[in-house]
Formats: C-alpha cells, sequence, structure tokens
C-alpha cells in the first residue's frame, strides 16, 4: 500500500523550490495519483539519495537538483521535478506562473539571463562540493545503505 | 454503379470514398474507427480551459499523468496529450515488430492525419518524375481537396518548392514572432537566398473563414489538444460528413486481416477480425481498396501473400522522410510578450535549394505560442528551477525549424513477414540503411542555422536533434506505383498486379518520397485514381 503523504508532501516541497505557492493540496493530490506511474524501476541508490536531499527543503532541493542536472539528467529526482512542474502549469491558481513569458524590456530580460547564469554557476559549485562527496560514496562503497 | 469495398478512414480513404460517391458510385467503407473525444469548453482559450475545466489536470496530463514528457535521450520538446491518445491506439492482434524503424500507427476514425499540422504542399511537376503520371494528372485533384477542407496560403518565395495551382483560401494573420522574421527575411532576402534558403508561409489546411459547418480559426490556442471548432482539418470531419450520403455505409470496430480472394486469386472482399470478438467475418465487394495508411495497408497485402502460403515475402523500398528539429531563439523577442491565444502551429515555411530538387530540403517554422511547458524546460541545461526562470524570459523569442529531407526507395529497408517466437506471423519493420543521408542532413541543419544567424536567431548546433527513422510519419513505398508491370507494384490508377479487383490508394504506392509533407498529396492522388479507376 502507497502512502501518499510521501508524494504530495514532497510535491509541496518541489513547488516551493520552482516558486509555487499558496495551497498545493489539489496539485498534490493529483501529483500523488500520478507518482504511482513514474517510472522508477532504473533508478538506484544515488538517485534515492538525491531524493531524500531535495526533500528536506527548496533550498536543498535547489542543490539536488542542480548536482542532477549534471550527473543525473534522466534520474528520479528529474523525473519527479518535472512531473510537479507539469502539474503546475496544468492547475488552477498555480498555471500562470508557470506557462506565461515574463516580459520586460530587452535590457532587463538580458540582465536577469546573466543573473541567472551566474546563479546556477554558483549553486552548482554549490553542489559539486556538498553533493559530490556523497556521489563518490555511493559508487566507492558498495551497499553503503539508505533509500528514500 | 459501382460498389466498392474501402479499408480505413484517414486521409486517403475518406477522399477516396467522397470521390466515388460524387460519381454515383455506393460506398462501404471497413475500419477500426476509434474515436476522438468530445472537446471540451468549444469557445475556451489554451489558458482559460485551466481555470474553467473542473479537472484541468486530467485533460491535459492524462489521469495518472500519462501525458508528461519525462527527461529522456530522445524525449521531444511536446508531447501528444491525452485527447489525441485515440489517434495511436494499437487493438489487439496487431502484431508488427519494428527495427532501426520507430513508426506511428493508427486506427482512429481519421487515421493518422487527426495528428496533422495541416501543412499542405503541391509536388513539383519534376518531383512525379517516377511517378507513372505527370503533374497534369495530378494537378486538377489538389484543387478538388483545396476546395473540401480550405487550405490557406500565400504566393511568395516558396513558389519555386510549390506550386500553388488550387483554390487557395487567404493565410491567417501572422503572429508577432513570425512577423518579426518574415520581416527580417525580407530585408536580408538576398544573402539568404544566396544560402539556397526561401522563407514564406506555411500552407495550412486551416480556414481562414467559415466553410460548411466548419468554423474560421478562433485563435484559441487549442491546436494539438484538437481544434473544437474544425478550423484545423481532420478527416474525421469528411467522414462526419460521409456519414450522411444515402450511398455509404460505415462498418467501423472491423480489423481487417487480408484481401479475400476468389480461385483466380481476384480480390473479392476482404476478411475482417470484429474488435468485440468472435470469429473472422467476410465483407464483399465489387473492387477492393486499401487505404488503410501505407503500412497498416502493407500488413494486409503481407498476410494475404501468407495466407496462400507465401509466409517469407519481403517488399524492400519502405521509405520515411528524415526530420531534424533545430530549436532557435529569436534575439529580437527576448523579454517579448507571448501570444497563447493564437493559432498554435506553424505559420513560416521555408525550401533549400541544393541545386539537385531530389536533394532540396523542405521545412516548416514554429514559433513557440500555447504548449505544454515541462518539456521545453526540462531540455534546457540548467536546474529546473533556473531554466524555468530562463524559460519565461526568452518564451516568446522561442521556435523550432522542423525539417525533413527527401527519401528513395532503398533495397535494405523492407517491410517483410516473419514467424514470432510464439509462432504467430507478424510484419517486420525494418530500416536497414539509415546513414546514406546523414551527409545531406548535416548541410541541411548548417544551411538552416547559418540562415537563422542571418534572421537574428541563435541555434546551437548542440540543441539541433535528428529524429529517429519514422518520426516524420510520411510512410510510404512498399507497393509502388510503376509503369513497368514490376512484381509486388500497381498501376498509376491504383490497381495492384498481383490481384485483378484490388487497388491501392495511400502512401504505400508512393515511388519516391518528396521532402514534403504528403497528406495533402494523398489526398489529391486518392481523388485522382478515384475519379480513373473503372
Amino acid at each position: 500500500m502507497v502512502d501518499r503523504h510521501v508524494p504530495s508532501r514532497e510535491f509541496a516541497v518541489y513547488a516551493r523550490y520552482l516558486g509555487a505557492s499558496g495551497n498545493m493540496a489539489r496539485g498534490g493530490e493529483y501529483y500523488a495519483a500520478a507518482h504511482e506511474s513514474l517510472p522508477q524501476h532504473d533508478a538506484d541508490r544515488f538517485d534515492r539519495w538525491l531524493v531524500v536531499i531535495a526533500r528536506a527543503a527548496p533550498v536543498a532541493c535547489g542543490l539536488a537538483d542542480a548536482y542532477a542536472r549534471m550527473a543525473r539528467p534522466y534520474g528520479l529526482l528529474r523525473r519527479k521535478l518535472v512531473l510537479t512542474l507539469a502539474v503546475l502549469e496544468s492547475s488552477p491558481g498555480t498555471h500562470a506562473a508557470f506557462d506565461t513569458a515574463l516580459e520586460s524590456s530587452s535590457a532587463t530580460a538580458w540582465l536577469a539571463l546573466a543573473a541567472l547564469g551566474t546563479g546556477w554557476v554558483l549553486r552548482c559549485a554549490a553542489a559539486l562540493l556538498l553533493i559530490g562527496p556523497l556521489h563518490l560514496l555511493a559508487v566507492i562503497i558498495p551497499n553503503a545503505g539508505a533509500s528514500g | 454503379m459501382g460498389r466498392y469495398l474501402v479499408v480505413g478512414s484517414g486521409a486517403t480513404g475518406v477522399h477516396f470514398a467522397q470521390s466515388l460517391l460524387e460519381r454515383g458510385d455506393a460506398v462501404e467503407l471497413v475500419d477500426v474507427g476509434y474515436e476522438r473525444p468530445p472537446s471540451p469548453l468549444p469557445d475556451a482559450t489554451f489558458s482559460a480551459m485551466k481555470d474553467e475545466l473542473d479537472e484541468p489536470e486530467p485533460y491535459f496530463l492524462g489521469g495518472r499523468g500519462e501525458a508528461v514528457v519525462y527527461p529522456s535521450p530522445n524525449a521531444k520538446p511536446y508531447g501528444f496529450p491525452p485527447s489525441k491518445a485515440y489517434v495511436f491506439r494499437r487493438p489487439g492482434g496487431v502484431n508488427i515488430a519494428e527495427r532501426g524503424f520507430t513508426p506511428m500507427l493508427s486506427f482512429a476514425r481519421g487515421g493518422l492525419a487527426e495528428a496533422w499540422t495541416g501543412g499542405s504542399y503541391e509536388l513539383r511537376d519534376e518531383e512525379l518524375a517516377d511517378f507513372p503520371f505527370d503533374g497534369a494528372a495530378l494537378r486538377p485533384y489538389y484543387d478538388v481537396v483545396a476546395r473540401r477542407i480550405g487550405v490557406a496560403a500565400e504566393d511568395d518565395d516558396l513558389r519555386r518548392f510549390s506550386p500553388l495551382s488550387a483554390t487557395y483560401l487567404e493565410p491567417l494573420p501572422l503572429d508577432a514572432h513570425s512577423a518579426s522574421l518574415r520581416s527580417r527575411y525580407a530585408a536580408r532576402r538576398e544573402r539568404i537566398n544566396a544560402m539556397g534558403f526561401h522563407l514564406g508561409r506555411s500552407r495550412v489546411a486551416v480556414l481562414s473563414h467559415d466553410l460548411g459547418g466548419r468554423r474560421a480559426c478562433g485563435e484559441l490556442g487549442r491546436c494539438l489538444w484538437g481544434c473544437p471548432r474544425g478550423s484545423l482539418y481532420s478527416p474525421s470531419l469528411t467522414l462526419a460528413d460521409l456519414l450522411t450520403h444515402p450511398r455509404f455505409t460505415y462498418r467501423p470496430g472491423l480489423l481487417v486481416r487480408r484481401v479475400l480472394l476468389d480461385a483466380r486469386q481476384r480480390a473479392v472482399g476482404v476478411v475482417a477480425e470484429p474488435l468485440g470478438g468472435g470469429g473472422s467475418v467476410e465483407i464483399r465487394g465489387e473492387r477492393v481498396v486499401l487505404a488503410a495508411g501505407a503500412l497498416a495497408t502493407t500488413q494486409i497485402y503481407l498476410q494475404t501473400f501468407a495466407a496462400l502460403g507465401l509466409t517469407n515475402l519481403a517488399l524492400p523500398g519502405l521509405m520515411d522522410n528524415r526530420h531534424v528539429m533545430v530549436p532557435f531563439v529569436n534575439m529580437s523577442r527576448l523579454g517579448a510578450n507571448v501570444e497563447l491565444a493564437s493559432y498554435q502551429f506553424h505559420m513560416l515555411a521555408m525550401g533549400i535549394d541544393t541545386g539537385d530538387w531530389r536533394s532540396d530540403a523542405h521545412g516548416q517554422i514554429t514559433s513557440l505560442k500555447a504548449a505544454a511547458v515541462h518539456p521545453i524546460v526540462h531540455s534546457l541545461p540548467f536546474d529546473l528551477q533556473t531554466s524555468l526562470r530562463v524559460f519565461r524570459r526568452i518564451r516568446a523569442a522561442l521556435g523550432v525549424a522542423n525539417i525533413w529531407l527527401s527519401d528513395r526507395r532503398r533495397a535494405a529497408n523492407v517491410a517483410r513477414m516473419e514467424r514470432a517466437p510464439n509462432g504467430n506471423l507478424r510484419m517486420i519493420l525494418e530500416y536497414g540503411d539509415d546513414r546514406s543521408d546523414l551527409a545531406a542532413t548535416e548541410r541541411a541543419i548548417s544551411t538552416t542555422r547559418r540562415a537563422l544567424a542571418e534572421l537574428g536567431c541563435a541555434a546551437p548546433r548542440g540543441m539541433a536533434k535528428i529524429l529517429p527513422r519514422g518520426s516524420s510519419v510520411h510512410y510510404a513505398g512498399t507497393i509502388p506505383m510503376t509503369a513497368a508491370e514490376d512484381e509486388h507494384s500497381c498501376r498509376a490508377n491504383g490497381a495492384v498486379r498481383a490481384f485483378p479487383g484490388l487497388f491501392v490508394a495511400d502512401g504505400a504506392t508512393f515511388p519516391w518520397l518528396p521532402a514534403k509533407n504528403l497528406t495533402f498529396t494523398l489526398m489529391a492522388n486518392a481523388a485522382r485514381i478515384a475519379a480513373d479507376i473503372d
């Protein structure tokens, strides 16, 4: 029997990380149902560790996602985050913050893109420092236990 | 008055049937016929649907997220929505294995063209060089079909790639992104043309004014989800009209297995299996016409031979256009607003003149408007939060050029029968030669990227994607029309040489595959055959 509270709670964290606010109950319910069909068969120990880190808080989710983008772009955490985004862009109340363009002058857009690029580099550096050793651990120590 | 038995309700089946009915014949159409679900909120825009539907998530993503496009090496920047699931649903017992080829098959009312984006391009006379008839024989039927379905077009630089002989509607107003590309093209036309690249308006089977019971495009942004106004053409619209005709009989729920032959191997009907179970049924007609789509027609043809004991027959010459996607960012559109409520598909098209008409490439350029966001966001090279923020800044600047290359019949690309491990016969679709056009593909990508750069767009090489063979959904070539009396071929009127009384009206008959959207030509050719059949 799957405990739907766990996916609902992780949905709330992922949604806040992606920028959603307000009541997440509706999206969480759909996420929990869809989560049961999420492809997970190929997830290994490190994939599950990344999920555990990401579930902790939006900031940790950002670090885990940045690391996953580099090391596990098609892995379990990325799938969960993409499912979250798909739900948010389809739901009343949240879709407008996800499926619309941010209108600005061209100069403002360029500045924003530069800032986002810088933030991405810094986040990657932090992720490499903090999560890189865990990845190494998962590779070199057989059966180092943990599952999410 | 003849009595014709037609298999399949796709683009060719319905136009073949309509032409026969118009000349006074009777038609019985046998089909699997999965039905399109009704469109909810027919006047709501794409965004309004998310607010007004009681449960928008299942509508957009499926009951359990089946329509979510997860990250994978082969993920496309879009996915088919749940409302299009009926198009790709396969009945049990369709036994096909694919090797080096990932085709789509449809058993829906309207067939694969229910997911058509409407690109409608007449072939040039030279592109019919391998066909046993010339451009003059086909041209009138483009007009017949254009009047039936409504095709919006404009006379521009693309005339050199595709004539404009039919009666066309005026095009829809351009969206702001497409307008900016066209305006820049006009300013730099000579330089861009010198690369062999030419830009013009897409020719699209969409209504710019009401036609019959169909309404003009209402710019709802719901083209991919299924136009609720009937503005974007799909063959099920024609089928709905045919159903009101007194000499038309529709028999859905039947999967045709093979052609029924008499003792002299003359086609006298088909053998079909009811989807609901029960034994095979025989349905008879004076003429049997296969219009089930190139792959399903090929399977019926092969299974007919298998029933005669020939279980190892191979049909060489399977074709499908090479399909490439080149995403780009139009720098002049950074920070601009995006028109979510607008015609969603391509409004511009392109041609690449290589100096050899057989190698010319063709493409359609879609600016991003209404769309599922997540497949695009997760393909960006950042964490998802950063990707989303970047995406919203550049959304109005994003577009994609879909490019197609021609294909020719090659011995290594075959459809054949094989006995599966469980002892049942199955059709193998094998694309053994997928490399001989790679150099031409790279040249087309390079030309497109250089032209886009002249248009003020960045098109990173790493983002260009050569899609797996089968994804263009332009299948052809297994039972080609030939002037010579070749084995496993048909005559100009679709008459199959192997079996008197059997005709083929779909893409299986094409002896060469030009780099163009095929559907308009398929429909015109079906109307031509219907006029020529005795």
